[in-house]
């Protein structure tokens, strides 16, 4: 499999280079703007990040921080109104630099894209085998359907699903929704990628379905040694696959570190406030504390020159509008991008409004596993 | 899918019986007694209401209809007056010529209308497709009897194509059906070409704006493989809409035939109403009736073939 050529050799190369890398992808400085009418609304402004093999990196924000730009932007897949710059560096190669053809080649067999919404995924009308044999024949590892139904039929039950030739012969209609995801992961993987971007993929199933998607992509992730990079709004998803996890506010990372360091002792107060914003089962109600004000618009001036968590945010001083706080390390392993908290944000200190309600019920806090 | 066939079969009859009765009624309904028609102005009284009761026009209106429809599922649906003939021989001869010119046309409109609607789908800032479009627009905007006339007035200057009838004198050739074909096929394609072209390409568009398109791009697949993907899941879209054209077509080689001379239904059922022959109007309106229903059956039935999900339902 290693030394196939997928569609000439140049990509070849690529992948041979790449196998000796230690870094599946190496994201530097990735800025994505959009053009709008006669401006440019920049929504990444600047994202570093590196995915290893066999690991999980999780790029966790709500909606509108710009992380599945980010995740679609390492594919290209942004579209033609889009303007990547920065380096997507996959081995020697600056994928942004590919011509498109070649960078064709790579999608779907050294990179591959689990989407959000399975529905989305196949085509309505071509039986499920057909589909995958199309992406094994297109990045020749298969050269007819013939020879394409046997591995198609175990990827299949490779991603868990049971009764593999009869799912090959089903239209994608027939399939429950947790079925699809399963169809859409194997057709990510059919080609052995090193790399899978995995953008939302569990927010469109139920939980029970998400915990065992959720397995799979972590079993997947250390069978294959694929390295995953794993878009989600979702806390929950994010402590319960990630390796690593970086924080994404207003088109830039706003935390980096382990995932299970993050997800505790959070060192960047945007951080804090997604963690306090989860529901969590057996705390009293009225506890749940959204962060205040809205994320800013990409069009707002000013979102290089000063943190721009700070009109949300309880902690920000006057310098937070005065200058933006660069990305450092406040830990082994661990950077934030805040002045302020010092490398740990002080979690039981609850906001002044916040703090009638939940000062007479001492048992808020509890489920969240505060250190103070 | 023999199921599904039979099952659009069996919706199908209630609604040509329908039909059947719509078209009985009208004939009723259209001024003008058939027995003073017949009879001529000098007929007695008595002549008029012997032949009365021998028509069966004295009988109540159901009775009357029970009386043709039985007739007419016996292929028999009446002489025509004017040619003293069998309305049904005449209609069915003529309803032959109709479908030679009709298909024609309906092929040069669907080849047409899905060439030019990929243009305007897949390169839509393109020189060639703002041509198309433009193009389109007036093909749709001009009636097909406008262009018709204009193809009659060009062929009488240039003579490069014969500008009536189905054959010349003497000849049966296909090559000569063919040079005859032409200009009538054309005026009558023009119009359902420009349809079928701006609603293939709004399907196609439609199409490839869908997630799964995106997605499939991010699996490496081609170009080409997507637009086979685009046009497969726009062919229900592709098969309502020509489905729709035979209506358009049926009412619209009326005129076409008229201009050319071409012996079809639309020149028939035109000499019917201008002579008052009851029996060949309804024979024709029938048939046509018919066939349109014939069609929405083989439409369905085409739907289901390229659609699963609407065998199942």
């Amino acid at each position: 499999m290693r030394g196939r050529t997928i569609g000439n050799a140049q990509v070849e190369n690529i992948q041979l280079v790449a196998a000796d890398a230690s870094e599946a992808l190496e994201v530097t400085d990735l800025r994505v703007e959009f053009r709008r009418g006669d401006r440019m609304r920049a929504v990444v402004r600047g994202v570093d990040f590196t995915l290893r093999p066999g690991r999980t990196l999780v790029l966790l924000g709500e909606s509108g921080s710009g992380k599945s730009v980010t995740a679609r932007a390492l594919m290209r897949l942004d579209g033609a109104g889009a303007n990547v710059s920065g380096r997507v560096g996959f081995g020697e190669t600056d994928l942004l630099g590919l011509p498109e053809p070649v960078m064709a080649g790579l999608r779907g067999s050294a990179i591959g894209l689990v989407p959000q919404d399975p529905s989305g995924a196949l085509d309505p009308l071509r039986k499920i085998g057909k589909q995958i044999a199309e992406v094994l024949i297109r990045h020749g590892a298969a050269f007819s359907p013939k020879e394409a139904k046997p591995q198609a039929a175990e990827l299949l039950a490779r991603v868990g699903i049971p009764d593999p030739p009869r799912v090959l012969d089903a239209l994608p209609h027939e399939l429950s929704g947790g079925m699809r995801q399963r169809v859409a992961i194997a057709l990510a993987i059919a080609c052995r990628p090193r790399v899978l971007i995995a953008d939302e993929p569990t927010t469109a199933l139920d939980v029970t379905v998400q915990a065992q998607v959720l397995e799979l992509f972590a079993s997947l992730c250390a069978d294959l040694k694929v390295a995953l990079l794993l878009v989600t709004h979702d806390v929950g998803v994010a402590r319960a696959i990630g390796d690593d996890v970086a924080v994404m506010y207003a088109g830039r990372l706003v935390e980096f570190g382990p995932a299970r360091e993050v997800l505790d002792a959070p060192a960047h107060p945007y951080t804090a406030g997604l963690l306090d914003a989860v529901p969590t089962p057996g705390v009293a109600r009225g506890t749940l504390r959204a962060i205040p004000g809205r994320p800013p618009s990409p069009d707002e001036p000013g979102l290089d020159d000063r943190c721009a968590l700070a009109p949300r945010c309880r902690f920000a001083t006057a310098a937070c509008s005065e200058h933006r706080p660069p990305l450092a390390a406040v830990g082994p392993g661990r950077l934030a991008a805040c002045d302020v908290v010092g490398g740990r944000v002080p979690r039981t200190a609850p906001e002044p409004e916040a703090a009638a309600e939940t000062s007479t019920d001492p048992t808020t806090d509890a489920p969240l596993e505060v250190l103070s | 899918m023999p199921a599904f066939l039979a099952r659009r079969i069996l919706y199908a009859l209630p609604i040509l019986l329908g039909v059947s009765v719509v078209v009985f009624i009208t004939i009723k309904l259209i001024p003008g007694d058939p027995v003073s028609t017949l009879l001529g102005p000098s007929a007695t009284p008595a002549a008029k209401a012997d032949l009365t009761a021998r028509l069966g026009l004295n009988d109540p209106l159901p009775v009357q209809y029970l009386h043709w429809l039985w007739h007419a599922l016996q292929g028999d649906l009446g002489t025509s007056l004017a040619m003293g003939q069998p309305a049904l021989t005449l209609v069915t001869k003529a309803f032959g010529n109709t479908m030679v010119l009709l298909v024609t046309a309906l092929v040069i409109a669907t080849i047409g209308g899905v060439g030019f609607g990929l243009v305007l789908a897949l390169r839509p800032k393109s020189l060639l497709a703002r041509l198309v479009g433009g193009a389109s627009l007036g093909a749709i905007s001009i009636p097909q009897y406008t262009v018709a006339m204009l193809f009659l007035l060009l062929a009488v200057e240039s003579k490069a194509f014969p500008v009536g009838g189905m054959h010349s004198t003497g000849a049966t050739g296909v090559g000569d059906l063919a040079s005859h074909l032409v200009l009538p096929a054309v005026a009558a394609a023009l119009t359902p070409m420009g349809i079928v072209a701006r609603m293939f390409s709004v399907a196609v568009g439609e199409v490839l704006a869908q997630d799964f398109v995106t997605n499939m791009r991010a699996r490496g697949v081609r170009q080409p493989a997507i637009v086979r993907h685009a046009v497969h899941n726009a062919l229900p879209a592709l098969l309502t809409i020509t489905g729709l054209q035979v209506g358009y077509l049926l009412g619209g080689v009326l005129f076409v035939e008229t201009i050319f001379s071409w012996p079809g239904i639309g020149e028939l059922v035109y000499q019917a109403i201008s002579t008052r022959d009851m029996a060949l109007i309804q024979a024709g309106v029938l048939l046509s009736a018919v066939l349109l229903v014939l069609v929405n059956v083989v439409v369905d039935t085409a739907h289901a073939a390229v659609d699963p999900r609407v065998r199942a339902a």
